[in-house]
């Protein structure tokens, strides 16, 4: 029957194209279905190096928030299993630096192949997950051979570009770019120097750090309380809002707490694989200047409600929802920071209606819904 | 002396008895403090049996609201009261001694007016006092039971629409409580320097760690070693980072 014939022609054209379709979605969860394996084995390269290389070096930070780039030029030193100390060259070294990725103190053997937070997978899951992962040719970064790699979005257009040393896997260079094509954040090596480690890597730790900027430096940990997925049911079921997932990709990837009661403080730190975003919780409200400026940050009104925001360098957002107080800061592009906000409770209005809403929001909440 | 009144006080109360009858025993009180006492107490008991009586008002209100849909309907306006002439006077001013019989009135709800058994008058006067009455007009009366009961789905309606009225009132009220801004929380002051610590150490826990922010963050706590002000990175207005060079 020519009707039949044409019929299952349509038919499975219409499952060829769903098929395709479905294959290229990046919501479709087929992570790295279309990566190139090359490039993914560089990025996997550049996570063990980062864990077992020790290097100083300069690298020049920069930063577009929308209107305008900001740049800056820091030192990095970084010892496998000490830490990594940041610190501006003006200060003239020893004045103290940050340490980070520091958690045992000094003397103590680590096994350097296991990163402390354990993040390497998840990361690269969902890097893998939101984004398709190529390689994208050659390039020479602070005098190095390096390769690159892109991660892409659905459109085909570049998310991020990470430069990875040919000769020690190291990440040399990497940016991040809006919806635009813009570069939203970049470091990049202008001096770099491996050193050399003595020994394995135990021997490494317990001898102590090796760079002079480590000297003087104060040590900085993150918050102790890691939240499993029990303690934030039982938060959420004390009113609390720790979602999941954000809009713009971002999954939640750890959350920690300090404090305890009305002092309780929630950092829940989410990332779509490239840029990292977190969001501090805690129990009160911001005073209702409407006005002004809190902590820095200036008022501004959005929608009848009042959100503090950052007008330079890092993302910063902050507002008061239900009896909590939202805020979250980023190294990722604005639109990101926006569409992710917009998934966290919806800043305290000032109205009639917003308070009504707000009312019933909390009574559903109260009864469970 | 006379004997004392008996069951005439309860039909003096009442208005029930004749002119002559009613001045004698109108001279028996004026006389007898027992019967005074008597009469004065039944008057109060009568007064307050009558107080129970208050949905009579909101009966006759929703009679002019059947009478006026009856109108609205091209239908003929409500039949006068089925009570006996005198009996629709609810409202008016009495004598005393001329108000409606004890159990005349309409039952609580709007039952059909009865009249309680009484016993005959003592005489062979007309039933009812002659004192000045208001005249109530016609429109005004209280509609027969019949039409009550058959305007009462509009009353059914109107007390549903008054009950979700009511019910959303309160569940408004509720929320305008509920939806105070925090309550009773307390007013906080976020540490965003402590914030920006904690998110550039988690951020630089990444195993492809990025650029951390470039706003300044000082962590010169009293414990910061050497006392020195320690900034992860700074601002500033320099150029972007030149780009790599293809191989």
């Amino acid at each position: 029957m020519p009707d039949d014939a044409r019929a299952i022609a349509v038919l499975c054209t219409l499952l060829l194209l769903l098929g395709l379709t479905s294959s290229v979605h990046p919501a479709a969860g087929v992570s790295g279905a279309r990566d190139d394996t090359r490039a993914v084995d560089l990025l996997r390269r550049a996570v063990r190096a980062e864990a077992q290389l020790g290097y100083e070096g300069v690298q020049r930070l920069s930063f577009f928030n929308g209107q305008r780039t900001q740049s800056t030029t820091v030192e990095v030193a970084h010892q496998p299993g000490y830490g990594t100390v940041l610190d501006r060259p003006e200060s003239g070294g020893g004045a103290g630096g940050l340490v980070v990725d520091a958690e045992l103190p000094p003397g103590e053997a680590v096994d350097s192949a296991q990163p402390p937070l354990d993040l390497d997978d998840t990361l690269l899951t969902l890097l893998r997950g939101n984004y398709t992962i190529a390689a994208a040719g050659d390039a020479v970064v602070c005098g190095r051979d390096a390769g690159m790699v892109e991660a892409r979005r659905s459109d085909g257009s570049a998310a991020g570009r990470f430069w990875i040393d040919d000769a020690t896997g190291l990440l040399l260079r990497r940016e991040t770019l809006d919806n635009e094509g813009r570069v939203a954040q970049s470091s990049v090596f202008v001096a770099i120097e491996m050193v050399e480690r003595a020994g394995d890597e135990s021997e490494s730790a317990a001898a102590g750090p090796p760079s002079r900027m480590f000297a003087g430096s104060r040590r900085t940990e993150p918050w102790g309380d890691r939240l499993g997925a029990a303690d934030r049911r039982r938060l959420d079921a004390a009113g609390w809002r720790l979602p999941e997932r954000l809009a713009g990709r971002f999954s939640l990837v750890e959350a920690r707490s300090r404090g305890a009661g009305a002092a309780r403080a929630v950092h829940l730190t989410y990332s779509d694989g490239l840029s990292m975003l977190s969001v501090f919780v805690q129990p009160g409200r911001l005073r209702p200047t409407g006005t002004g400026s809190v902590a820095g940050l200036r008022a501004v009104a959005e929608d009848g409600a009042t959100v503090y925001v950052g007008d330079a360098g890092q993302h910063r957002r902050m507002w008061g929802a239900g009896g909590f107080v939202y805020t979250v800061m980023a190294d990722a592009p604005a639109e990101s920071v926006e569409a992710a906000s917009g998934s966290l409770p919806a800043p305290d209005g000032t109205g009639f209606w917003a308070r009504i809403g707000r009312g019933f929001d909390r009574l559903g909440s109260w009864v469970g819904l | 002396m006379t004997r004392h009144l008996g069951e005439r006080l309860s039909a003096l109360v009442d208005g029930e008895l004749g002119h002559a009858e009613r001045e004698r025993a109108l001279s028996h009180l004026a006389v007898c403090q027992s019967c005074r006492f008597e009469a004065e107490m039944t008057r109060s008991l009568k007064r307050r049996l009558h107080g129970l009586d208050t949905p009579a008002p909101s009966m006759d209100f929703m009679g002019r609201l059947s009478s006026l849909t009856a109108a609205a309907d091209d239908r003929p306006p409500a039949p006068p009261p089925s009570a006996p002439p005198g009996a629709g006077t609810a409202g008016g001013t009495r004598p005393f001694g001329s108000s409606p019989p004890l159990g005349s009135s309409r039952p609580i709800g709007g039952g059909p007016a009865r009249r309680a058994p009484r016993p005959a008058p003592a005489s062979a006067d007309p039933p009812r006092p002659t004192g000045p009455r208001t005249r109530v007009p016609a429109e005004r009366r209280m509609p027969s039971t019949s039409v009550f009961a058959r305007r009462q789905p509009v009353w059914g309606r109107a007390r549903f629409a008054v009950a979700g009225m009511s019910v959303a009132a309160v569940a408004l009220g509720t929320a305008f409580v509920a939806g105070g801004e925090g309550g009773d929380a307390p007013l906080v002051r976020p540490p965003l320097d402590d914030y920006a610590l904690e998110h550039a150490v988690t951020a630089q826990h990444a195993p492809l760690p990025g650029p951390m922010g470039l706003t300044p963050v000082d962590h010169s706590g009293p414990d910061a070693p050497g006392g020195g002000r320690v900034v992860v990175t700074t601002t500033g207005d320099g150029s972007a980072p030149d780009p790599a060079r293809p191989r």
